[in-house]
């Protein structure tokens, strides 16, 4: 009861916060009115024919890409959110008195990203929204199922990302290089905007080590063609790998950072 | 009830790569040295002392924030550092830090956040707040952004947000140093109040002498990391609080001599 409490103090701070500068959000949901035509122009050029790389997500490069941008998107937001928070936190002074209160690591972790993982989660909803009702992407495949249990699994690895992030901003009082390093890699081999399969051997070989790869693979395939956690138990198993590693080891170096930081007296500097 | 025994603090310079985060490499200083004190259920203690002598780093040991070198402490029996969660709930530190609140955010918004963060569900929060903004003197400006307060009145917040959860420890930071004589009248009169009727144990880092004589039970001489000695206003005056804390600041600063163990 008491984490639900500091969730939603860290929610209703973040609304207040978030309702000075309207102008933000406005910025969130033009983007998207302008990227959803964008891209479903640009499918426009590309038919099923002329692209085998896309017969297994159903041919149609609009709905492929509008899924790739969304999630990848979403799972950006998930990784971002806790390293920008903390380092918001130091810059404006206030990451010393967040520590002296009773809350823990994790629910810390948790409040200081919610909110911008929320108002990403709405702009994914969005992009699907444009596509299915604007454009006329067919969802009636969707295997709801597979989509959670990825989702999760997804939002686990990258929500990694972003605890290993927040522990550099902790240690190096400077915005980190990790998550903008690793999202432009995974944009690039992971498959946002065209399928791994086009990449080179070497390239493709490597996106293979990257969990946007697995989760934009399985989300696509649950989404467009309705595969089950049976047809997608590699992906599913993979990124459950990635999470399993991955979640321990950043909590590990997060708890870390903060006691260094304590150990140090650099917990409120900036 | 606040215990300290042998207790230390020294901060040494970053090893590589964290070394990296800073600009060179300083010489290790020794902001606290073998500090044992005892301040007792509802006493007020000041901890007097000139800039650099320990007292905020005393306050963040006993508050989680920094990790003792050496020794250890205890605030109502539980240990700072292996029981830092139940001492975050017992121990509320006030900073003389202004940044340290949202300042697009109102008074009162930023404290029924805190409230929030002290386990305070929505309405109990929200009349919480309500309260200790009457304590401090403070509800006619609780709908105001915190950035068109007076310095004097973030003060007072943020001795407000300490009161929040009502903790048994109250760890305050130069509470009076932006205040004008009446406020800081006041908020020394609040603080005798907190202890005597309601047994807080409260203790208080100054600078001001005569303050730390009008409202202490006892008074804590720190110099150079060293508690120097310990007097009682109550016994001696203020007169002689003064000549006391004279007479111990003569003693010299040895906290940058080379420690032992280190380059």
């Amino acid at each position: 009861m008491t984490a639900i409490n500091q969730l939603r103090a860290f929610l209703k701070r973040d609304y207040l916060l978030a309702s000075y500068s309207r102008l933000a959000f406005a910025w969130q949901v033009f983007t998207v009115v302008l990227v959803a035509p964008t891209l479903y122009y640009l499918g426009r050029l590309i038919r099923p024919a002329a692209s085998p790389h896309l017969v297994p997500y159903g041919g149609d490069y609009f709905a492929f890409v509008i899924l790739g941008v969304a999630l990848f998107g979403l799972l950006a937001a998930v990784m971002a959110a806790a390293a920008a928070a903390v380092r918001q936190e130091q810059m404006i002074g206030t990451l010393e008195v967040l520590m002296s209160s009773p809350v823990s690591l994790p629910t810390l972790a948790a409040g200081l990203s919610l909110w911008n993982i929320l108002l990403t989660a709405g702009q994914t909803v969005l992009y699907l929204l444009l596509g299915v009702v604007v454009f006329g992407i067919d969802l009636a495949r969707v295997n709801f199922v597979s989509v959670a249990v990825v989702l999760v699994l997804g939002m686990a690895t990258f929500a990694a990302m972003g605890i290993f992030a927040a522990a550099f901003v902790l240690l190096y009082k400077h915005p980190d290089p990790i998550t903008s390093m690793f999202a432009g890699l995974s944009a690039l081999l992971g498959g946002v905007f065209y399928p791994p399969s086009v990449l080179p051997p070497v390239l493709r070989t490597l996106a293979e080590f990257i969990p946007l790869t697995h989760a934009l693979r399985a989300i696509r395939l649950a989404v467009l063609e309705g595969y089950g956690l049976g047809a997608l138990r590699r992906e599913v198993l993979i990124l459950l790998l990635f999470s399993a590693v991955l979640l321990p080891l950043a909590a590990y170096l997060f708890r870390w950072a903060v006691q260094y930081t304590k150990q140090s007296g650099t917990l409120g500097a900036y | 009830m606040i215990e300290t025994w042998n207790l230390g603090k020294t901060f040494r310079s970053p090893p590589w790569p964290l070394s990296l985060a800073g600009r060179r490499s300083v010489r290790p200083v020794r902001a606290l040295v073998g500090l044992s004190l005892r301040v007792e259920r509802g006493e007020i203690f000041g901890l007097l002392g000139p800039n650099g002598a320990g007292k905020t780093t005393l306050l963040k040991v006993l508050a989680t924030l920094l990790l003792p070198s050496e020794g250890g402490a205890r605030v109502q029996g539980a240990d700072v550092v292996r029981e830092a969660a139940a001492v975050r709930r017992l121990v509320a530190l006030a900073t003389g830090d202004e940044r340290a609140f949202y300042w697009r955010l109102s008074g009162r918004e930023n404290l029924e956040f805190f409230a929030g963060l002290r386990g305070f569900a929505r309405h109990a929060a929200r009349r919480r707040a309500e309260a200790v903004l009457g304590i401090v003197d403070l509800l006619s400006h609780a709908d105001e952004v915190v950035g068109r307060y007076s310095t004097g009145m973030r003060q007072r917040l943020s001795i407000a947000r300490a009161l929040l959860a009502d903790p048994p420890v109250l760890l305050l930071d130069e509470p009076t140093r932006s205040l004008d004589p009446v406020a800081a009248g006041r908020v020394q009169a609040m603080i005798k109040r907190l202890s005597e009727a309601e047994q807080r144990t409260v203790l208080i880092a100054t600078h001001q002498l005569g303050e730390a004589a009008a409202i202490c039970h006892r008074i804590g001489i720190l110099v150079a990391g060293t508690l120097r000695g310990v007097v009682a206003p109550g016994a001696v005056g203020e007169d002689g609080v003064r000549q006391r804390y004279h007479t111990l600041l003569e003693v010299q600063d040895d906290r940058h001599q080379p420690v032992a163990g280190l380059p």
